[in-house]
């Protein structure tokens, strides 16, 4: 109880065929990481010649660096995580982001509940209408739950099968 | 209302209007807008995940003795039943 929460993921999933699994949980950790411990960084924000955005970049001034869990974790040449792309640069997080996040983590969840019989919270259950014996079908329900998230239809209950018909 | 129901509420009411207003442009910058919410809803879904283990390390090795026995006469009702 009293580890962080990379000790506490790098405990529960030791298995070889777990290692990416936890590698995408250990990325989502430097996300947090970015938002509740902030770096200063140097940003360069460009435009086109029709005003519209260019690309964006975010380097560390001279003598900043990234703690080792994160640098071992960093695309080479943009401040995103390996596995997932996601930001390391805090006012780069966005929508898309977080619902790749809560994917992740309910797919952890679900994962935890069929391989260890530990319990999952209550909104995974209502968000991905989960069964025990649907595991299998987990990648589809995740993939159900983005759509229903992403096209913000309010409220948290899919049918997993319907929206894959569609 | 807990923590990952507060960051889903975050993200259905703050970070989604302005996503789907801007939603042609993806790359960075993001507007502030929509990195805000979604910034402080990561870190509530992280802490929340890091509570929720907790949790269940505490009832699983500490607790586990001195549970209340679910099994209570209410949860037990059949259909049919009802409470007078």
């Amino acid at each position: 109880m009293e580890n962080s929460l990379s000790k506490k993921l790098e405990g529960l999933l030791i298995k070889l065929r777990e290692k990416k699994f936890k590698e995408q949980l250990l990325e989502l950790t430097i996300v947090r990481d970015c938002v509740a411990h902030p770096n200063f960084y140097i940003v360069k924000d460009s435009w086109k010649r029709d005003n519209s955005w260019g690309k964006s970049s975010a380097t560390f001034p001279s003598g900043v660096k990234h703690r080792d869990k994160a640098s071992k974790r960093k695309r080479e040449r943009y401040e995103r995580t390996k596995i997932l792309g996601l930001p390391m640069v805090a006012t780069w997080i966005s929508y898309r982001d977080v619902v790749m996040c809560l994917i992740i983590v309910s797919h952890f969840c679900i994962y935890l509940n069929a391989s260890m019989a530990i319990l999952m919270p209550m909104w995974v259950v209502f968000l991905f209408r989960i069964r025990p014996m649907e595991f299998s079908k987990t990648w589809r329900i995740n993939l159900a739950g983005l759509y229903r998230l992403m096209s913000g239809l309010g409220h948290f209950t899919i049918h997993s099968h319907q929206m894959i018909k569609k | 209302m807990g923590l990952f129901e507060t960051a889903l509420e975050l993200l259905q009411r703050r970070a989604y209007p302005v996503y789907k207003k801007n939603i042609e442009r993806r790359e960075p910058p993001i507007s502030h807008g929509e990195s805000t919410p979604s910034g402080i809803a990561v870190l509530l879904i992280m802490t929340g995940l890091d509570h929720h283990l907790s949790r269940l390390k505490y009832l699983r090795d500490h607790a586990s003795d001195s549970l209340v026995d679910p099994r209570h006469t209410l949860l037990q009702m059949g259909n049919g039943e009802f409470l007078i």
